[in-house]
């Protein structure tokens, strides 16, 4: 018989290490490899022209595989928030703010939304790219700085 | 209208439905006997032996038990052997998919029995508010921002209030009239806490703005085990209250939210939005099928688990039209008393969210039965059933009807 105390229940998580889900993998590298750099990239079709989401392999317009790395202009626009007031874990300090940001490229990222009142911020703000660690122990993350 | 799918309207039908729950009182169990219990209930009432069953589906492996790959553990257990079988993996649509591919392997004569089943013990082995975001998050572009399963949901919120104006009481309505019904349903989760006021909603802590506590369905605290028997229509005819699968759709538009943002083009999103779901494009080709629509359904059973996704669905699922959700449900659209029957055992918000639990389904089988364990619709004759999955990212929808004779 097992003797893991089931009472509360137990938080099992996906991972550590699973290509593609959390670790980088060839088609995301460039993406994590910028964040370093604190420079956001995002993925443009060579043949077509259109931007695309960092994970792309495919043109999902085109369906060309010319896709390549290209440093966005990190400027955008919140197209939805949520202010998160119960975190998923009792040691997070609320509350905070993800959202989805449409950048100006028209590629849609998720992230933090940082420098200003939760209660302010709201659905067509203007947001410029920042790199920030929000977490002790782990790497710079891209987060938005709403105006 | 199209009438494709056509020759599936009612070519197959339910005719046995196996049911183990777990309560909060009971002891605890484990997934994989929730789901064979049920099992072995639905193959009794049906008179089956483990050979005539021709096909096993199953929705994805439990969150509280670990499998890779769900329907071979059942087979296992059973020692069915099916010459068709899948876990039917489109997140929590998958759980009503099952009896989209059964009705399609019936009706074609491929095989004459399968069995469906789902189910899943959920907070009683696992923490779910912890592990659910890991599941619903992109764990690359997402998780790192340590989102939550509701904070998710409402991005689609925050979007939908922002274009079409749902005001803070029109939401909390849809919580009043789900918990009017629960109170009624001997199982559901929040019947002991009575009735609530669109007051209590308002007055409920945030949980993930503009959500609050009271716009969030509870975990249900148990486990809610089902299983069906699907077969052709001919065979049904002969059964004891079979229920006729009239149409079926299902659509599917994304693995995480944020790259829901990055599909254009097609509907439900010709342009990129969170406002309206796959549950438009799989409503429509479940009314295709079955040949009626939404005006025809006597009472819907949705898996919402917030209070704008409920509103949201009125307006996908054709209830009324886009947009229009707010001003359906203030004019008495979903009122107990007067209004379309809806989520008739209190739904997600009200009787529970049991994880992989086809308890909406079921509460439509009974209901078409005459056998509601709560509030009984007096004369239904037709219902709808919308399963989902992910951040509102896959659909499942089934109209089924208790009239005889349809095909």
């Amino acid at each position: 018989v097992s003797e893991i105390d089931w009472s509360e229940g137990l938080a099992l998580y996906m991972g550590p290490y699973e290509v593609g889900l959390t670790e980088t993998s060839p088609e995301t590298a460039g993406y994590w490899e910028g964040v370093r750099r604190g420079e956001l990239m995002i993925k443009r079709c060579s043949n077509c022209g259109r931007h695309l989401y960092p994970r792309r392999i495919f043109c999902s317009d085109c369906r060309s595989d010319d896709l390549e790395w290209v440093k966005a202009r990190g400027t955008g626009r919140i197209y939805s928030f949520s202010t998160i007031y119960r975190a998923p874990d009792r040691s997070l300090e609320v509350p905070y703010t993800n959202g989805i940001v449409e950048l100006d490229e028209g590629v849609y990222l998720f992230g933090r939304l940082v420098g200003k009142e939760h209660e302010a911020i709201a659905i067509g703000d203007e947001v410029d790219v920042e790199f920030q660690s929000l977490f002790p122990g782990e790497g710079a993350l891209p987060v938005y700085r709403v105006q | 209208m199209s009438d494709r799918g056509a020759a599936l309207r009612n070519a197959a039908a339910v005719t046995a439905l196996g049911m183990h729950v777990v309560g909060p009182g009971d002891d605890r169990i484990s997934s994989l006997e929730l789901q064979l219990r049920a099992c072995v209930d639905a193959m009794n009432q049906a008179g089956l032996d483990r050979r005539d069953i021709g096909a096993v589906f199953t929705s994805r492996a439990p969150m509280s038990y670990t499998a890779m790959e769900w329907n071979m553990r059942i087979v296992n257990e059973l020692k069915i052997v099916p010459r068709l079988s899948s876990e039917i993996t489109v997140h929590g649509a998958g759980a009503l998919g099952t009896w989209q591919y059964a009705a399609m392997a019936v009706a074609n004569g491929l095989i004459d029995y399968a069995l469906c089943c789902s189910g899943c013990m959920g907070r009683r082995w696992v923490d779910l508010v912890k592990i659910n975001a890991a599941v619903e998050a992109d764990l690359q572009f997402e998780q790192p921002y340590r989102p939550t399963t509701p904070s998710f949901y409402a991005l689609w919120a925050q979007r939908y209030i922002h274009e079409f104006g749902a005001s803070r009481e029109d939401l909390a309505q849809v919580a009043v009239e789900n918990r009017r019904w629960a109170v009624r349903h001997p199982n559901a989760s929040m019947r002991p806490k009575g009735e609530i006021t669109v007051q209590d909603v308002i007055d409920s802590p945030m949980i993930a703005s503009p959500l609050q506590l009271l716009d969030c369905a509870a975990w249900y605290d148990g486990g809610f085990g089902s299983a069906v028997i699907i077969t052709n229509a001919e065979r049904a005819e002969s059964t004891d209250k079979p229920i006729f699968i009239s149409g079926f759709g299902q659509c599917t538009t994304h693995e995480w939210i944020t790259d829901r943002m990055a599909l254009w083009g097609i509907e439900p999103a010709v342009e990129p939005n969170l406002t309206t779901t796959g549950a438009k494009v799989a409503s429509q080709q479940a009314y295709e099928m079955a040949g009626f629509g939404p005006e025809d359904i006597d009472l819907a059973q949705t898996s919402a688990p917030f209070t704008f996704l409920n509103m949201m669905m009125l307006e996908d699922l054709g209830f009324c039209e886009k947009g229009g959700g707010p001003r359906f449900v203030r004019e008495g659209g979903i009122d107990f008393e007067s209004g379309l029957p809806f989520n008739t055992n209190g739904g997600y918000l009200s009787f529970g969210q049991a994880p992989n639990g086809m308890h909406m389904a079921v509460e439509a089988l009974q209901q078409l039965r005459g056998e509601a364990l709560g509030k009984q619709v007096e004369g239904a004759k037709r219902a709808l059933v919308h399963f989902h999955g992910g951040p509102a990212a896959a659909h499942s929808v089934v109209v089924v009807s208790n009239e005889e004779g349809l095909k």
